[in-house]
């Protein structure tokens, strides 16, 4: 029998990840779509099956090719199955069972560290969007596109701020104290 | 006092039991069985939870891996790590001692 596959598309801000996890969950639970893989910028491919409970966690890691086998046995050993990766975001899920550890995270600390891992490659993307709409504005020659191209670099920048004060708050409400 | 083992402290419960677990060394999967096992089921560790662990703890120095056997990598304590482990349970110590202390008159206050 032949797999049969869907492909949605849907966009995550990095802030996003836990609804991004709870929407794979319900898809899988109540639709039977069970993510297959994954591409940028955010091409989700599932099998058509039956529904099924099951747990999907994110972790976000840049994996050094020589880091990457260890990293995944690890998962493996504890009962998560490698789903795929988008940028450093990694999928895993385990299908649920009463009484088994359902987090791959299991203190405020390390779920800390985790958003910790995020921020820098925000933080460079938006100071070089930040770079180019300063020197956009300083163009002698204005036209409709450049109107256009500033108007784009601009949203992005503030989405991009907007999702690295989120994640910093996420941080906060994790640390102690 | 300027020892450079304070600077650790306090450990986090999980990386407190990580360290008890390495005196002896053990791959990631064997962490976790024997810290749920030594903390009386109390603490359960998640492997993106240890993986950044290691990650951190053989940063600082306090841990160092010791061989890799079909990609599980074991790690144990090196000396600094051992001496942040023992400046930890020293201060466990005091505060377990003064929490018994308290403890037991707040017992025998509630009784009367």
């Amino acid at each position: 029998m032949e797999l049969q596959t869907k492909r949605l598309f849907r966009w995550f801000w990095p802030w996003q990840d836990e609804q991004e996890e709870a929407w794979l969950s319900h898809l899988a639970g109540e639709r039977g779509l069970h993510l297959v893989s994954l591409a940028p910028p955010g091409i989700y491919t599932f099998a058509i099956g039956e529904p099924r409970a099951m747990v999907y966690r994110l972790d976000y890691q840049y994996l050094k090719g020589q880091d990457r086998p260890s990293y995944l046995q690890l998962f493996r050993d504890a009962g998560w199955e490698h789903v795929g990766q988008m940028s450093n975001w990694q999928y895993f899920r385990r299908p649920v069972v009463e009484g088994e550890e359902n987090e791959i995270f299991t203190d405020p600390a390390s779920k800390a560290e985790k958003y910790r891992r995020v921020l820098p490659l925000l933080v460079l993307i938006s100071i070089l969007l930040g770079a180019q709409l300063r020197s956009s504005l300083y163009s002698r020659w204005p036209s409709t596109g450049l109107e256009v191209t500033r108007f784009l670099l601009f949203s992005v920048l503030m989405l991009l701020i907007y999702s690295i004060v989120r994640i910093g708050l996420r941080i906060r409400q994790l640390s102690p104290g | 006092m300027t020892d450079k083992a304070l600077r650790y402290l306090p450990l986090t419960e999980a990386t407190y039991y990580i360290l008890l677990a390495l005196v002896e060394p053990l791959h990631g999967y064997g962490v976790m069985q024997k810290v749920e096992q030594i903390s009386q089921g109390a603490v359960r560790l998640g492997p993106g939870t240890l993986y950044g662990a290691f990650t951190t703890l053989e940063k600082q120095g306090l841990i160092v891996m010791v061989s890799e056997q079909e990609r599980r990598k074991s790690y144990a304590l090196t000396p600094f790590g051992r001496r942040v482990l023992l400046a930890q349970i020293d201060r466990l110590q005091v505060m377990a001692r003064r929490g018994s202390a308290v403890a037991a008159s707040l017992k025998a206050a509630g009784t009367e």
